[in-house]
């Protein structure tokens, strides 16, 4: 089943007050998924000496749910006016095309809701998502490129990765699973140079140090404001760009005189899906193994928050585990039908599974002289 | 699961293991060499430049000192591969599964077992090893006859936590009401307690236990349980995000228990007196704080002074005399009494009849080696008694808890654990670890503590220096001149030629051998840091060298790094877990700073948490609820099997030198400070987020769904 699914990255003090006004809207059903935001801190004063750009984090909710296309652009709509998402350091509203494959009946899927006209905003159409998976530790690297870059504002999340180190046996302990997911959605234009600073600043091209990967998003709006400065002026130089924006209907007009060719040529990946894997906590890593064993090279499991208005249910677990595989398109029908087989669609693991296109990714790649006929 | 497949396991050569393993174990080793590195060296600096005074066992200290690094390694990623992801685990299936009253049954088992597991007992003897019968009877009573009164009432205590704190993360309330509650009463009862005589010297007991308490074991596993227990709750649960604040319930709670206690047994200890009253034939009370009646005829000897000693035995020197000699004949006898060689000897000179100096005159002879014997007899270190203690410390730490949890899950909840073989490794990490770290603070860290501590108040005072001894042969009374004081007293001093310069010392009668004329001679160092005792400037040296062994020593803290990675973990990261642990090492150091003074100054401890605590909670009230959640429980996890032995043998060094009843209450103000700290920097955190963030605030546009149209 086809359909739109809408994401909201905002202030952590913001996610409550948003969540409010969606179940008014009809949203009874949505994930929520702790991460952190960065700005560079440009007057940091003294540790200017030190430290060119210093970091700030801030929490971020990472909020999601299904709409379908009639829905979209209203629900759309209606946040980044309610919430002025279209001045910089707002947050980040966008909606992607997914494909539900499987869903247990707990998810209510495409929600309804109760606009009865259409609401119209200019949204920023060329744009690209790129996730970026590394190691603990190494997610501020990746943060401050685009960042230094002037693109836009990363989120980034925490995750475990599974896959060859659970086949280690104990072994496995001597590397660390836990992951740094950094979430980007920019403009189409900036994605080959950032690509190819995060292969270069993350070092993707060695063995065991992650895999950067773009999707297309089909509309949304993105939070520019990179570093915090003070305004001495009417308006600060972000506000005039994304002014500039919002006139040209796009990011594209923004040439890049910075745009650096890309030096190496790259051996991208194509022709993969990114399946997403939604289930209860605990159940993730004994699926990741039944969906290895259809050719799915490993996961990355986060937890989320699944926040339902249903209230029947008085203790009831509301952390999810998404489990996140970057799978040869080939080879999608088979690890659904593999997982289909474990019964994790039904209540003991109340799993829902849906896909979305990647149009390349990167990560390393052994060099394949080894293989034998 | 209806069907599976066996996913092949991946091979790798015994090199490439090999390889892997050393990598792994480098970055582990280094993180703790880090973390620990900062106490060891500034211990060794302090003691070698400031106080000018040469380490002892250099060589055993350094042995400790590798084991505490590789003790620490293990024990850490035994906490985060054994038990921190098992007791998450349970966490999230128990309330799945189980029953309101089953959860909190559990939670009470738990919280009782964990007190029982790492009895903090140990340690409150130590600090309160100073305590005089007669002075603090009722705390006397705590320490000795009924210390199994005390750990049955914390350990009530912390399971009571347990159960308020669970039932709290079912029902998604705040922490903040717990809190004002609690200290209200807490601070209503210490106040009541601070007019009671004998009650006022079991406040500061009372708080240490609510730090001590929670150990290395419990403080993660709780918060692990708390995390998983907290993934399941009603729409609304934003206030217990995290699994926070259980920690903080298992500090406060006991602390209340073990008031309730003493209120309960106040009535039946004797008012604090002199010891010569204590021991009076006719105050039969004070026998009831012993076990027997040789008990206190023992402790009477060994504490206190020689009339209130005849009072024991009714005034019968006789009695008294024949009794020690009996103690003098059995070696053991002398060792449980006198401790060491020296105590009976000086017990002799001062006390002794002719009769009994006589039987005895071989140990009142003053041989040089003899002297050098007698005085370490404790030192030699039995291998066996040793290993085995600290095993089987170890041991009864992780292994009841483990399988008390473990038999939870597959009996009560019927489910197995996912990842067996790395939750069991992790768990057989945290066994040695703590085993070989516990052997290792005794050897390293708590003999350079105890070094640097009892030499600390030379910084301020004059001491006797007993490493610099010497004997002085054909010594004779008639050197020995007298000096007179304005009010008429005398002090009997001699001359003394030390390196061709002409000393003046004090002539101490304890240290004459009259028989064979020898002199044991003791120089006199200090006050190294201004010109008179008690000048403020030695004070502060020993305040700022508190303030920089807190702060280094909590850096190394396990729990502490493990509710940081927890915080880290939860926040994603925007708060990071160095900022916490820096602003709690900062608050321990603090808090500990305040604690000499509070021993130097003989402040009540009331006078010094009251205030505190009242500041905290305006604090608390201004915070938001994660801070509050992550403040309060850092407070619990601050006093460590690190910074405990340290602070003891600080506080006793330096008790014993001004002479306190008491030196409970530094471990409580390590506590109450990380928690103002902690809170303070949310604030601030908070503060410069919305400073810089103000453009998030939404503009209250009010639109409704009805009119989003164009």
């Amino acid at each position: 089943m086809k359909c739109v699914k809408i994401n909201i990255i905002l202030n952590k003090n913001l996610a409550k007050s948003v969540v409010d006004d969606l179940y008014a809207l009809g949203i009874h059903q949505l994930f929520m998924e702790v991460g952190r935001s960065s700005l560079l801190n440009v007057n940091a004063g003294f540790t200017n000496i030190l430290k060119r750009h210093n970091l700030v984090s801030y929490p971020v909710e990472i909020l999601s749910f299904l709409v379908d296309e009639e829905n979209e652009t209203a629900v759309l709509g209606y946040i980044a006016k309610k919430y002025d998402l279209r001045s910089p350091g707002k947050g980040t509203i966008y909606s992607q095309e997914i494909d539900v494959l499987h869903s247990h009946p707990e998810y209510s899927g495409v929600q309804e809701t109760h606009f009865k006209r259409k609401y119209t905003e200019n949204f920023f159409h060329q744009l690209v998502g790129i996730t970026c998976v590394v190691q603990r530790g190494e997610g501020d690297k990746i943060s401050r490129i685009s960042l230094n870059y002037g693109a836009s504002v990363p989120a980034t999340t925490h995750g475990e990765g599974s896959g060859v180190r659970d086949k280690l046996g104990l072994l496995r302990i001597t590397i660390p699973p836990e992951k740094e997911l950094i979430n980007l959605v920019l403009s189409k234009h900036d994605t080959n140079p950032v690509m190819e600073l995060y292969i270069e600043v993350g070092k993707l091209d060695e063995p065991g140090r992650g895999i950067a990967y773009v999707y297309p998003i089909k509309q949304g709006i993105v939070n520019t404001k990179i570093s915090r400065s003070k305004t001495d002026q009417a308006a600060s130089l972000e506000q005039m760009v994304s002014a500039i924006d919002a006139l040209k209907g796009g990011m594209e007009w923004r040439k890049s005189s910075l745009e650096r060719e890309a030096t190496k040529h790259r051996d991208f990946l194509f022709d993969l899906t990114e399946l997403n894997l939604i289930c209860e906590e605990g159940k993730g890593t004994e699926l990741t193994e039944a969906a290895m064993s259809s050719g799915a090279p490993g996961a990355t499991i986060c937890k989320i928050r699944f926040n339902s208005l249903d209230e029947d249910l008085e203790l009831r677990r509301h952390i999810r585990e998404i489990c996140k595989m970057i799978v040869p398109t080939a080879k999608v029908q088979a690890i659904a039908e593999e997982l289909s087989a474990t019964g994790c669609f039904e209540d003991d693991a109340k799993a829902m599974l849906y896909s979305l296109p990647v149009d390349k990714a990167f990560t390393y790649r052994a060099k394949e002289i080894k293989k034998r006929s | 699961m209806n069907k599976k497949k066996e996913s092949p396991r991946f091979r790798v050569s015994s090199n490439e293991a090999i390889n892997m393993i050393l990598r792994y174990i480098r970055i582990k080793v280094s993180e703790q060499i880090k973390a620990v590195s900062g106490i060891i060296v500034y211990l060794i600096l302090f003691q070698a430049l400031v106080l000018g005074i040469p380490i002892l066992d250099a060589s055993v200290i350094a042995l400790g000192m590798v084991m505490v690094i590789l003790g620490l390694t293990f024990f850490m990623e035994g906490l985060l591969l054994g038990i921190m992801p098992m007791g998450e685990e349970i966490g999230i299936r128990l309330p799945q599964k189980a029953k309101v009253h089953v959860i909190l049954t559990i939670a009470f088992i738990l919280g009782l077992a964990s007190t029982f597991a790492e009895p903090a007992i140990g340690v409150l003897k130590a600090a309160g090893s100073s305590v005089l019968a007669w002075e603090a009877p009722l705390l006397f009573l705590f320490l000795n006859k009924y210390s199994s009164y005390l750990v049955a009432a914390v350990g009530i205590g912390v399971g009571l936590a347990l159960v308020l704190g669970m039932f709290r993360f079912l029902k998604g309330w705040s922490l903040k009401p717990y809190i004002y509650i609690l200290i209200s009463i807490l601070l209503g009862l210490s106040l009541y307690a601070s007019f009671h005589p004998n009650l006022k010297h079991i406040i500061g007991l009372a708080w240490d236990c609510g730090g001590v308490t929670t150990g290395p074991v419990t403080v993660p596993l709780v918060l692990a349980l708390g995390i998983g227990i907290s993934h399941v709750a009603n729409r609304g649960g934003e206030n217990t995000e995290g699994g926070f604040g259980v920690v903080t319930l298992a500090s406060l709670v006991p602390v209340i228990a073990v008031l309730i206690l003493g209120m309960m047994f106040s009535a039946q200890v004797p008012a604090p007196m002199d010891d010569v009253s204590f021991f009076a034939p006719d105050n039969h009370e004070s026998v009831n704080l012993f076990d027997s009646v040789s008990e206190m005829q023992d402790y009477a000897i060994s504490k206190a002074s020689y009339p209130a000693q005849l009072n024991a035995f009714n005034g019968r020197e006789d009695d008294l005399m024949a009794y020690v000699a009996k103690i003098g004949s059995s070696e053991a006898r002398l060792r449980e009494v006198f401790t060491t060689l020296d105590n009976f000897r000086t017990w002799l000179v001062q006390n002794g009849s002719i009769g009994i100096k006589d039987q005895f005159s071989e140990i009142l002879t003053l041989e040089a080696e003899g002297v050098a014997a007698a005085n370490n007899p404790l030192d030699d270190l039995d291998v066996v008694t040793y290993i085995s203690r600290n095993v089987s410390s170890a041991l009864r730490a992780i292994v009841p808890l483990s399988l008390f949890l473990l038999a939870v899950l597959y009996f009560v909840l019927r489910e197995r654990l996912a990842k067996a073989d790395e939750v069991l490794l992790g768990l057989a990490f945290a066994l040695v670890g703590m085993a070989v770290f516990g052997g290792g603070i005794e050897l390293g860290l708590s003999k350079i503590g105890d070094q640097v501590g009892s030499n600390l108040p030379v910084s301020f005072a004059p001491m006797e220096n007993h490493a610099g001894r010497s004997i002085i042969k054909g010594f004779d009374k008639e050197l020995v001149n007298v000096a007179v004081q304005p009010d008429g007293s005398t002090t009997e001093f001699f001359y003394y030629e030390d390196h061709g310069k002409i000393k003046v010392a004090k002539f101490d009668a304890k240290n004459f051998d009259e028989i064979r004329k020898l002199y044991r001679y003791v120089p006199v160092r200090g006050p190294l840091f201004g010109r008179s005792p008690y000048s403020m400037a030695g004070i502060l040296v020993v305040m700022i060298f508190a303030f920089i062994m807190g702060y280094s020593a909590t850096l190394a803290e396990p729990a502490l790094n493990a509710l940081g990675l927890t915080v880290e973990d939860i926040t994603v990261g925007a708060f990071k877990k160095s900022l916490l642990i820096q602003s709690v090492a900062m608050g321990v150091g603090t808090g500990i700073m305040l604690g000499v003074a509070k021993i130097v100054w003989n402040i009540p401890l009331f006078w010094m948490l009251g205030p505190l605590y009242l500041l905290l909670l305006v604090v608390t009230y201004l915070s938001t609820e994660e801070f509050v959640n992550i403040g309060w429980d850092s407070a619990g996890v601050t006093t460590g099997p690190i910074t405990v032995p340290l602070v003891l043998s600080m506080g006793l060094g330096i008790g014993t030198q001004v002479g306190v009843v008491e030196g409970f209450g530094i471990l409580a103000m390590a506590s109450v400070c990380p928690i103002l700290f902690v809170l303070g920097m949310g604030l601030v955190v908070n503060l410069r987020r919305k400073a810089f963030l103000k453009e998030y605030e939404p503009e209250n546009l009010e639109l409704t769904h009805e009119d989003v149209a164009v």
